[in-house]
């Protein structure tokens, strides 16, 4: 058995997940710093943007049901194999850079709000351990955990936004677009880095079983997961006003709101911890997709498991031990941001032209 | 994989799991001085901090009930709570403070933004907790006891949390009045505590001076900084705009007997353009009556007409009076607590010009009504 396919709602649940995993934790107070209460409509045109590349990413699964290539087989097919190569690199620094900085938020929210103090290798090292784990399994048990506890994992979030959504005051918000549309408009793409979660797909192109649907339940998880996001900040930015920008852990400062009226004590602890596991079910995907990388750049020596490999890029996730994340994350934005808007927004709109023509080699070779 | 190698595997994890567990270092809960409240004087160039903390530790004690206050003298807040930890031998947990006082020598002669903004940053300090100022000093308040509780500071809570809003006195908690001294005209009050001495009647304590914490004054600031007292009569006109306050009473006359009313909800109206503010008030009045079902608001049945026109009227002159009166007063010194300011971003957005227009600026024209219900 395939250990990497998945089928189309598997898919789907994952997406909403690791849309919801990331975007509650510093992105809510950047974009704050950035276009101050217009920040949810950077979201909206983020998720636009995606919307678009997304739609365009399932066309592709859909033209390669039958064929099943991997995105090596279309990438060296289409483009060459130097140009995939290169590729598969940007990819690599994405998920690895992402990963460390996710983990980096994690670390700081696991302190501030449990008030337990560790060390990064302490922590890093259940991560790494299962990150190493999901390699060994195949994307196929992320995807049948993350199937799992969805229902946990949605609700918990749920459960944390009621509270601050009865006492928020959406006329904050007002009036719309007071940034400027050009502002907001280059600041989606300047913070595009914390969007385009759909990228992990490009990864098992060659194994969503698609049986009626895949629109459907994709984009259904897409609007639910983006929804929520962007309430999520209109919530944030409404309440804490012009201190938003200040309070780093959007999440942990809602926690906090949401416990505060009542007299039932830290309940936002047991939500909070659940939802924590959508942004370790991020990280994972995301170590898991950048050992895909590492593999399909040296293709012929990992016909199985290279568990040199796999350690090394568990490894990464030790890079905030020696450099700085929010150092990483400036330097990122600021010389990252167009090579990696090619595999992010560009690469998606050309993928069903790559598939069709990967396709039509293959089988002329065939033939 | 063979029997032995799975059991060598969950060994592992095992070492892992105990390896991993041991490195996590939470505190133990009897190692805290949990403080409940905290006043802040200033004095002698230095802040004094007093504060009221319960530990787990405190022998026989019963937690959340008894408690104890613990005085220190630093340069900073930060630096005060740290002195607490080496006082009381614990760390100083802020996490469940319910309420933070200013005493008057530190809120009158000094610019406290520097310790709202220590409170409003520290990711595990409630911004929900209440933050008021204080007659005389906060360490006299902390260490005398309110006569119905025993602790001032869960008094103090209960007071603005919960009954100052039926009571018609609007108040305060750490996010709103950091906001109000960030954002567009940056004003805003807190609420004045005053200790009000009475007989102690408490065995167990005999020397100590028991009594009541009153709050129907306030003060107003700007960017942290004291501008001026609202005494009694503004707190209630501010009251009359506020429509989440209700208990406005008023004393009215009929055929020779006193009367009084009490406003259960009320419908405001503020319309604010670049130069007019119209305020448009609805009040709905009962009768006030001892122990008596009340139950008012707009999803009630309609009850028999017990207010006449006259004690309508002499109501709605009333509220019209102090309504105005506090108008007056923000003019005079120039503060925004009806939000005109945030009334006009939400329309034109935020500009330096809004943030600097003076209330004076603004012509302003006031209906009240009133209403039996």
């Amino acid at each position: 058995m395939d250990k990497n396919r998945v089928s189309a709602d598997q898919l789907a649940l994952m997406y909403f997940l690791l849309i919801a995993g990331g975007k509650f934790l510093t992105l809510p107070s950047i974009l704050a710093g950035d276009v101050g209460h217009d920040s949810w409509l950077v979201l909206c045109f983020s998720f636009l943007w995606d919307g678009i590349c997304l739609a365009f990413l399932l066309w592709a699964i859909k033209i390669n049901v039958n064929a099943r290539l991997d995105i090596a087989d279309i990438l060296n097919n289409s483009v060459s194999r130097p140009v995939g190569i290169a590729l598969f690199a940007i990819f690599f620094v994405i998920f690895v850079l992402r990963a460390d900085i996710l983990l980096s938020s994690c670390f700081k929210m696991f302190s501030v709000t449990f008030d337990v103090s560790t060390n990064w290798i302490v922590f890093a090292l259940p991560f790494a351990a299962l990150a190493f784990f999901a390699i060994g399994r195949g994307f196929n048990a992320i995807a049948r955990t993350s199937q799992l506890l969805f229902g946990l994992i949605a609700l918990s979030v749920v459960a944390l936004l009621v509270s601050p959504l009865t006492q928020t005051d959406f006329a904050e918000l007002l009036p719309i677009g007071q940034a400027g549309w050009g502002t907001i408009v280059k600041t989606s793409f300047t913070r595009s880095f914390w969007f385009s979660d759909y990228i992990f797909i490009y990864f098992v192109l060659d194994g969503i079983k698609v049986k009626k649907h895949l629109y459907l339940p994709v984009f259904t998880a897409f609007f639910a997961g983006a929804a929520l996001t962007v309430l999520l900040n209109a919530v944030f930015v409404a309440l804490f006003g012009h201190l938003a920008p200040n309070f780093d852990l959007a999440m942990s400062k809602i926690g906090i709101f949401s416990v505060a009226s009542t007299a039932n004590g830290r309940w936002d602890w047991l939500t909070l911890s659940v939802w924590l596991i959508s942004v370790i079910i991020k990280i994972i995907v995301y170590i898991f997709c950048a050992y895909k990388c590492i593999e399909k750049i040296f293709g012929a020596n990992f016909v199985k498991i290279n568990w040199f490999a796999a350690a090394f890029v568990t490894a990464t996730l030790a890079v905030p031990l020696f450099v700085n994340t929010d150092g990483l994350l400036n330097t990122v934005i600021k010389w990252g941001l167009i090579p990696f808007a090619v595999v992010q927004y560009a690469l998606p709109l050309l993928m069903p032209l790559f598939t069709r023509t990967a396709i039509d080699k293959t089988e002329a070779r065939y033939e | 994989m063979s029997s032995i190698k799975r059991i060598a595997v969950l060994l592992a994890a095992f070492v892992a799991i105990g390896f991993v567990s041991q490195s996590f270092k939470g505190s133990n809960v009897l190692d805290r001085a949990i403080i409940l409240g905290m006043g802040i004087d200033f004095d002698d160039d230095q802040l004094v901090l007093t504060a009221e903390i319960v530990s787990p530790g405190n022998g026989e004690e019963q937690v959340g009930t008894f408690s104890k206050t613990v005085t220190v003298r630093g340069e900073a807040i930060g630096q005060c709570i740290q002195y607490v930890a080496e006082q009381t031998g614990k760390e100083a947990s802020l996490g469940q403070c319910v309420v933070v006082v200013l005493g008057q020598n530190y809120f009158e002669q000094r610019d406290f933004s520097d310790t709202v903004n220590y409170l409003i940053n520290s990711d595990s300090f409630k911004e929900s907790a209440i933050i008021c100022c204080c007659s005389g000093s906060a360490e006299y308040i902390f260490n005398n006891g309110n006569a119905l509780s025993q602790s001032v500071s869960m008094s103090i809570a209960a007071m603005l949390l919960d009954q100052a809003e039926n009571v018609a006195v609007a108040s305060n908690n750490l996010l709103d009045y950091t906001r109000s001294q960030h954002e567009l005209d940056r004003t805003g009050y807190l609420n004045l505590i005053t200790f009000v001495p009475s007989a102690n009647s408490d065995a167990q304590q005999p020397d100590k001076v028991q009594g009541y914490f009153t709050y129907s004054k306030a003060a107003i600031f700007r960017q942290s900084k004291f501008v001026c007292y609202l005494d009694e009569t503004d707190v209630m006109g501010k009251a009359v705009f506020d429509k989440d306050v209700s208990g406005d009473s008023f004393v009215v006359y009929d055929d020779g007997m006193a009367y009084t009313l009490k406003a259960t909800h009320k419908k405001t109206d503020l319309q604010v353009s670049d130069s007019a503010v119209n305020a448009d008030i609805t009040l709905y009045v009962s009768l006030a009556r001892t122990d008596s079902a009340e139950t008012n608001g707009f999803f009630n049945p309609q009850n028999k007409k017990l207010i006449s026109d006259a004690m309508l009227e002499q109501v709605r002159q009333r509220a019209q009076k102090l309504a105005q009166s506090f108008w007056d007063k923000q003019v005079r010194y120039n503060f925004d607590l009806l939000d005109v300011h945030k009334a006009l971003k939400r329309k034109q957005g935020e500009s330096q010009a809004l943030s600097l227009k003076p209330m004076s600026d603004f012509t302003f024209t006031l209906t009240v009504s009133v209403k039996e219900g």
